[in-house]
């Protein structure tokens, strides 16, 4: 079979990040299957993550080398970093521990149940959602000044007719 | 509301807590809310709720061990104080009144 024909079969996977932590500290091993062709410049690959008494599925979206090498490399399957860095710039007394859950609801729940890209979207909802908590209490009262800005408005329009 | 009342939330954060011993911190409270109460809670309305309920002295916290999925950040453990039970018996009893005489209408006689 000619180089550039050849599809190529991912065996095994280094996962990087805090997720290579869990896994080893658990006892679990990470492994993935795919075939890619020469050519493609990405594709979706699952990789099962067998447990004991479980198994969990990620989803990602992996860059397929051009050079011919079935090695996957570094996978980003991390948490959006802007998301936590608009989290950072929370105005909270517990923003750490509330960054700390959003991870580790990423890395627990999210990612094993539903795939990288939906728990990508979770996370950046619990940034929005964080926000407009924070924001609720004074937008409420801007809100409130502007309504009884209207109500002396109409007292006024009818006490100076 | 006044001070020392509780909010419909912050009664269901309360509980959360007690039904947690020793492992209650933002996540596995929003956990419990979410499969207990069956309502939908955010992380930020989870903590935002939390420093309500600890300025009010309903609740004290400290600090646990950081853990690698928790992105090196440690966990803060909640506990309730006796402020914050005399607060939540009060609000439970004036629900449990109110309900008093409607429980076929509302179904509290499950």
């Amino acid at each position: 079979m000619s180089k550039r024909g050849r599809k190529y079969e991912l065996r095994s996977i280094i996962i990087t990040h805090y997720l290579d932590d869990h896994l080893r500290s658990s006892g679990r091993h990470a492994f993935m299957a795919g075939d890619f062709g020469t050519g493609k410049t990405q594709a979706f690959a699952t990789i099962f993550v067998e447990g004991k008494s479980d198994q969990f599925l990620f989803e990602s979206l992996l860059k397929v080398p051009h050079h011919g090498s079935a090695r996957a490399g570094n996978m980003v399957l991390g948490p959006p970093k802007l998301a936590e860095f608009f989290l950072l710039l929370l105005p909270m007394k517990y923003r750490e521990e509330l960054i700390g859950c959003a991870e580790e609801e990423y890395w627990t729940r999210s990612l094993p149940r539903l795939g990288a890209r939906r728990a990508r979207v979770i996370f950046w909802t619990q940034m929005i959602h964080a926000w407009l908590i924070f924001l609720a209490r004074p937008l409420a009262g801007i809100a409130g000044l502007a309504w009884m800005g209207k109500v002396v408005d109409v007292l006024l329009a009818r006490f100076l007719k | 509301m006044t001070r020392d009342s509780l909010g419909g939330f912050e009664q269901l954060i309360l509980l959360a807590i007690l039904r947690l011993p020793d492992e209650a911190y933002g996540l596995r409270i929003q956990e419990e809310i979410e499969e207990r109460a069956h309502r939908t809670a955010s992380l930020g309305m989870v903590y935002t709720a939390l420093e309500r309920l600890e300025q009010k002295k309903f609740v004290s916290s400290w600090s646990g061990g950081a853990t690698s999925e928790r992105g090196g950040r440690s966990k803060r453990f909640f506990k309730v104080e006796a402020a914050g039970i005399r607060a939540l018996q009060k609000s439970l009893a004036a629900t449990k009144r109110m309900a008093a005489g409607v429980e076929a209408l509302v179904g509290g006689s499950r």
